[in-house]
């Protein structure tokens, strides 16, 4: 990758906007001076000091926002660092990402989200959201310090990983956290039922491994949502993964119960069957599952009841993740696979337009968060990412930013590919 | 007035009545000799479920200054906790022959529970506190002090700063200063507010600070931590941070206004040390205007006692 800083004037000549407000695509020419847009419009003219990039045929479009990054910081930094973790989501398109508090130590104090948040600062290539944890060790006992949380830095809570198993916990715990007007994000498992590797079902007894019924990630997607509309306050659910819980939000939609709900690009690209040979690059949490599954995390997108996807980027070392099936650790990495597999799955199969996806990546993270994102307009910093729709790219290992490797997608071939992105004054060039 | 079980119970008229005789039981309590003898022969007993020094203490000293016999069955001696049932007070109660009862216990109801089956007797009953229900001494108590110094409730504005989820203070001094014509306020994260509140027309305050100067009257309540665990707040740090009340917060008072706590105070919690010395902190006030107030709350049980016979 290479980084430049901006320089004085750039022009983007012939590129395709990608309009969110009008929902239309326009060939234009932009033209940046010192980190802001200066001008957008048809054959801005050339001057001498200017630098110009020829993006024909690509598309233009905001930073793209994560909401669930493990960035592993602090604690594992031998599976990523600020440094990659940031690049990858560079690379995956994302300016602005969400990471996770299941970290050693847990980020349960304001002493972490500042040290998150200084340590990104001596990069600065993306911004950084830190998710506080909800509860104290993420226990699920005592809840944590939320207002001293909030004002370091974090964008939300969550005991991600675990769930909060107790209801009046996690009654306490959304009560107290609308006082600071932070949204809970939950970890929908019910811990008891889910003691497995796999997705239970035929398979799992194939392969002779533990399964998980889907009906976990629903019992606790179904509490979860009560408790939170029964103290009136804001939550969103992580990674959701199966049919049956896609069965249960539709009904609680219905009924007008208030909820966000983000999935993860390998539940709607891959199902346990392509878990071959016990590869463990296919064991993530929630567990892939069947086809009929896949299906109807495709229609939940279209409808709009999934509002957001997620990367669930979880590094992990290949000594840890090249093991027996039972002891590898769960998750894939994701940020540099998000946008390209969702695009060609969603977009080139025609079940989303690129506006309604691009919502899911920009739009509707950014309102969860209660951010604003800068718009490609006259007048707005450059946050940008220049996408071809049509270029192949390979994703061999040498191409990974991130530290680990863990992808079930590695050498797979994509027919778009992030060429550029523009953040914080610099350009990366991918 | 039978009993006084719940604010609810008095009228704007009687709480003004035992104002007017709490004033004058005041002069009473500042005599060289503060005994009268209105009540020599009577007999009341103090039944205190849930440990408490001053609130018993308050009552006991009440009873004594008007001459009454008063009989305490305290926590830590009474059998009624080895398995007694309510029942089996009542009738013990009969049989002992008192006039009226005072009652604290951990849940609520209970002094409604023994009021209905004593009415016939002509056995009255005072409400101490009754689990996160009521006190209705302590509003009394409260809004004396604060007519002391206003001599009006009309236009007063008043914020009750904790946990009004399970404080008992708060609810019976929310409706003791709504019957009054003050204005209400709270202050409390969300956990400590009770579901539904909005119905009771109160504002909630999630930052109190930004309009601290509009009060008449702060009252802090207490971090009741024997009475539920502390699992509805983060830390007593945080706490502290965003609803102790500091000399900063003094500051930002008008000159007038009162600082009020039911008390024993959680220092460095609900208060922190420094605005102890501060004139219009009233805590010792309030302790000294409860003394007046149960006196004339007994007082006006017996005469009502009187008049039914």
């Amino acid at each position: 990758m290479k980084i430049d800083n901006l320089s004085e004037y750039l022009l983007l000549k012939n590129g395709t906007l990608i309009d969110l407000d009008k929902k239309e695509k326009k060939e234009v020419d932009i033209l940046i001076k010192e980190g802001s847009i200066e001008k957008i419009a048809k054959g801005i003219e050339k001057k001498d000091k200017f630098k110009i990039i020829d993006i024909k045929g690509c598309y233009i479009f905001p930073g793209l926002i994560d909401l669930h990054t493990h960035l592993r910081i602090p604690g594992r930094e031998d599976e990523e660092t600020i440094e990659t973790g940031t690049k990858a989501a560079i690379a995956g398109g994302f300016t602005r990402i969400c990471c996770m508090p299941n970290t050693e130590p847990p980020l349960d104090n304001e002493s972490l989200i500042t040290y998150l948040l200084t340590e990104n600062k001596k990069y600065n290539y993306c911004n950084l959201y830190p998710v506080a944890c909800a509860t104290k060790k993420r226990e699920g006992k005592e809840l944590c310090d939320y207002y001293l949380l909030r004002n370091a830095g974090a964008i939300a809570i969550s005991d991600d990983g675990s769930p909060i198993s107790s209801s009046q916990i996690l009654r306490l715990v959304l009560e107290y956290s609308k006082t600071f007007d932070l949204p809970y994000f939950s970890h929908c498992e019910d811990r008891e039922l889910s003691q497995g590797v796999i997705n239970e079902g035929f398979l799992s007894y194939k392969l002779g491994l533990r399964g998980i019924p889907d009906i976990s990630e629903t019992i606790f997607a179904f509490r979860d949502i009560l408790i939170a509309n029964y103290v009136k306050s804001k939550i969103h659910l992580c990674h959701i993964s199966s049919k049956k819980t896609i069965e249960v939000l539709r009904f609680l939609k219905e009924r007008n119960y208030e909820f966000t709900c983000e999935t993860a690009p390998h539940y709607f690209t891959l199902t346990e069957n392509d878990i071959q040979n016990y590869n463990t690059n296919y064991k993530v949490n929630p567990p892939l599952k069947k086809e009929e599954d896949k299906e109807e995390i495709k229609k939940a997108l279209k409808e709009g009841l999934i509002e957001v996807i997620a990367s669930d980027h979880a590094p992990h070392l290949s000594q840890e993740k090249e093991q027996d099936f039972e002891n590898a650790p769960f998750g894939i990495i994701g940020l540099e696979t998000s946008f390209l597999l969702s695009y060609e799955e969603l977009v080139l199969k025609g079940n989303l337009t690129i506006f309604e996806l691009l919502e899911k990546f920009i739009t509707n993270p950014a309102k969860i968060l209660g951010i604003e994102i800068n718009k490609i307009k006259e007048g707005k910093e450059a946050e940008m990412v220049i996408f071809s729709p049509k270029e192949k790219f390979i994703y061999r290992e040498d191409k990974i930013y991130s530290k680990s490797k863990n992808t079930p997608f590695l050498n797979k071939e994509f027919n778009c590919r992030i060429k550029t992105v523009i953040k914080n004054n610099k350009i990366f060039y991918l | 007035m039978k009993h006084l079980l719940s604010v609810n119970d008095l009228s704007e008229k009687d709480i003004y009545k035992i104002f007017k005789y709490a004033s004058q039981f005041e002069e009473v309590l500042k005599r060289p000799i503060p005994v009268i003898p209105s009540l020599r022969g009577k007999t009341i007993l103090t039944l205190f479920y849930e440990p408490s020094t001053r609130t018993q203490t308050s009552f006991t000293l009440a009873g004594k200054r008007l001459s009454c016999d008063v009989v305490n069955f305290s926590f830590s001696t009474s059998s009624l906790l080895k398995g007694e049932s309510l029942l089996d007070t009542v009738k013990n109660i009969l049989k002992m022959k008192t006039d009226g009862i005072i009652i604290r216990h951990t849940v609520a109801g209970v002094p409604h529970f023994l009021a209905y089956h004593l009415d016939k007797e002509n056995i009255f009953v005072i409400n101490a506190g009754d689990g996160t229900n009521e006190h209705p001494t302590q509003a009394l108590l409260d809004a004396y002090t604060l007519y002391k110094k206003f001599k009006d409730f009309k236009n007063l504005k008043i914020l009750i700063v904790g946990d009004i989820k399970h404080s008992r203070v708060a609810h019976s001094d929310i409706l003791i200063f709504q019957k009054l014509g003050c204005e209400v306020y709270v202050s409390c994260p969300y956990s400590f507010l009770p579901l539904d509140f909005e119905k009771t027309n109160i504002t909630h305050l999630l930052d109190f600070r930004k309009k601290l100067d509009g009060f008449d009257c702060v009252i802090a309540l207490r971090v009741q931590k024997e009475r539920h665990n502390l699992s509805y707040l983060s830390s007593i740090r945080e706490y502290h941070l965003l609803y102790g009340i500091k000399k900063d917060d003094l500051n930002k008072m008008k000159k007038n206004a009162l600082l009020m706590h039911p008390g024993p105070v959680n220092w460095g919690v609900e208060l922190s040390y420094d605005v102890l010395e501060d004139e219009r902190c009233v805590i010792l006030d309030q302790v000294f205007n409860g003394v007046a107030i149960r006196m004339a709350v007994i007082f006006l049980l017996f005469q009502e006692k009187h008049e039914n016979r």
